[in-house]
């Protein structure tokens, strides 16, 4: 077992880490320029789009605060967008809603030469803005519509997403696998349902839930602002999911490029972190409390198709999709590659449990996240404990060393009064 | 003005013991304080076995004894911050700078300055960047500025 001061001391670290796989300001600011330089686009006078007021917002892990770099220096970034349309010409059907979409972008010189292939369900626009490392990322523009007439983002979800009911933020997607309805469907009540807002309504509402001492903060409703303000803090569950994807990322970077396509998705790390989180107050307890407990929910359903049982994760809004859907297509790794992922966490979070000194931490975080965000992490930790010094804010605890200024319940701390490390005979 | 008066050495071993009580504390050759304990660098840190010793009219001095030698960053040939590598003598303030003098508490400063080196000297041996500030020896701006080249990795 760890003590409290050891816990406290790790917490920091572990937040700094966290800090350091997140975006920063610079590519929050940049991601959201694009977006609305988008959304201003696909709004305009000219576009066949302007009767429905198009409303752009991002969503997914860029709204719920668990975005991270990219291992991959050339690597881009995700940003899911939604491009949400009140109400629809009657005769459009899903194929006219994501065709007009996409001939609005493409009448846009610089949009049309960053469009990738037509998905199936979005746009794909391949950010390289100048090769800067901040630019750098794929935009996946979701069409979708709103069957109320009121964009949901704007007159619900801004307002304030914590008292909406979960069913009121659901809106209509298209799907260009689904035929025919794809091209004769007019009725977006019949259209694939998807619910991305009521999804981080969810998702945050267990993050926000926090047994004990809260230190952090972190507004959804700002993170789907228009125009939302950078926030650098996070609260243990978002740093927990950050945490365990980049601990995916990096175990599967070595992977033959056909593997590695079937790593644990994002989105079941986050379904089942979230389900699995209890309230913990702080990222270690909340990392063990996940690891040890998201296989048991992992659900087993039968399948009349396949007529056997299978593995189930439920999204959370919408208990009839299943997130792990593809781990039954025949030869797939995937659900073999998330046991083989789960059991190396177990590992490699081990070492929270047993006694551990702070070389055998930083080595073992090293290997888990990467080099060089850790070797950043203690360089920002050691900074932060200076600029405490110089402000006459650390203090040691004599028998167990530098504390920094968290020193409640210490009884044996002196302050560090200035100095300079140096001398002579 | 005030002139602030020295302590004497019972003063710094009195202050010594009630600080430090988990060390061993004494005075040797009636002019000199000694004491020898473990020191962690914080709750996550190391032990490590400390001396210091303070003769009567000079500086305190504070020694790691053990482990010895202490473990290097990779690449690097010396310690940050030390006077000798052999003895392990720490530098931890800047004595022309008036930082320490004789009517300063032991206890109080060079003692929680000794546990915030070995702080730094772990970060140190993750990060190879001495994070803890200060001045670099017989420094001029050339140093400073190779320093700083060094200790940018």
């Amino acid at each position: 077992m760890i003590t409290t001061e050891q816990k406290t001391e790790l917490e920091d670290i572990l937040d700094a880490l966290g800090e350091n796989l997140s975006i920063n300001e610079a590519q929050h600011e940049a991601a959201v320029r694009s977006y609305k330089a988008v959304g201003n686009w696909l709004t305009n006078d000219e576009s066949k789009l302007s009767p429905y007021n198009p409303v752009i917002s991002p969503q997914g892990s860029f709204i719920i605060g668990t975005i991270i770099q990219t291992i991959d220096p050339d690597g881009d970034m995700d940003l899911d967008i939604v491009c949400e349309l009140n109400g629809k010409r009657q005769n459009w059907t899903q194929k006219d809603v994501k065709e007009i979409v996409g001939e609005q972008l493409i009448k846009h010189k610089k949009y049309e030469s960053i469009l990738d292939e037509e998905g199936r369900r979005c746009w794909t626009l391949k950010y390289r803005e100048n090769g800067s490392p901040n630019e750098r990322y794929h935009m996946d523009i979701l069409p979708a519509i709103n069957t109320n007439g009121h964009s949901v983002i704007l007159e619900k979800a801004y307002s304030n997403l914590k008292d909406q009911n979960i069913e009121d933020l659901v809106l209509s997607i298209t799907d260009n696998e689904r035929l025919p309805e794809y091209e004769i469907s007019t009725d977006p009540s019949e259209w694939l349902q998807s619910n991305p807002f009521g999804y981080a309504k969810w998702f945050m509402t267990i993050a926000d839930d926090i047994k004990g001492r809260r230190t952090k903060m972190f507004s959804l409703n700002e993170s789907v602002n228009p125009t939302p303000k950078y926030q650098k803090d996070r609260l243990p569950l978002q740093r927990a999911v950050q945490l365990l994807k980049r601990h995916r990322d990096i175990m599967f970077k070595d992977y033959n490029d056909d593997d590695k396509k079937e790593k644990p998705i994002s989105c079941i790390i986050t379904t089942l972190a979230a389900k699995a989180y209890d309230g913990e107050d702080n990222i270690t307890d909340a990392l063990l409390s996940i690891v040890n407990n998201m296989g048991n929910h992992i659900e087993e359903k039968y399948d009349y198709g396949l007529n056997r049982y299978v593995k189930w994760v439920s999204n959370p809004v919408n208990e009839t999709e299943n997130f792990a859907d593809r781990w039954t297509l025949p030869g797939s790794k995937r659900e073999a590659f998330f046991n083989d992922w789960l059991e190396q966490l177990k590992v490699d979070f081990g070492i929270f449990q047993s006694p551990f000194n702070r070389i055998n931490l930083s080595e073992s975080l090293k290997k888990s996240f990467g080099n060089e965000p850790v070797t950043k992490t203690f360089s920002d930790v050691g900074n932060r404990m200076r600029s405490l010094t110089e402000a006459g804010n650390n203090h040691v605890d004599r028998k167990a060393g530098v504390v920094g200024s968290a020193v409640a319940g210490l009884t044996n701390v002196a302050k560090v009064s200035a100095h300079n490390f140096h001398g002579n005979d | 003005m005030i002139k602030k008066k020295k302590l004497t050495l019972y003063n710094q071993l009195a202050g010594l013991k009630r600080d430090f009580s988990f060390g061993e504390s004494k005075i040797v050759n009636s002019k000199t304080l000694q004491w020898i304990g473990t020191l962690k660098s914080s709750p996550i840190g190391d032990d490590y076995k400390v001396k210091l010793i303070y003769e009567l009219g000079k500086n305190p001095n504070i020694y790691v004894l053990e482990p010895t030698p202490l473990k290097l960053f990779e690449g690097k040939k010396s310690l940050p911050h030390v006077y000798d590598h052999k003895t392990q003598r720490l530098c931890l303030f800047y004595p022309d700078w008036k930082e320490w003098n004789s009517s300063k508490s032991i206890a109080q400063t060079v003692m929680v300055w000794a546990i915030e080196w070995l702080y730094h000297y772990e970060l140190w041996l993750i990060t190879g960047e001495w994070l803890g500030g200060g001045t670099v020896h017989g420094e001029t701006k050339k140093d400073i500025i190779k320093n700083e080249a060094d200790n940018s990795i």
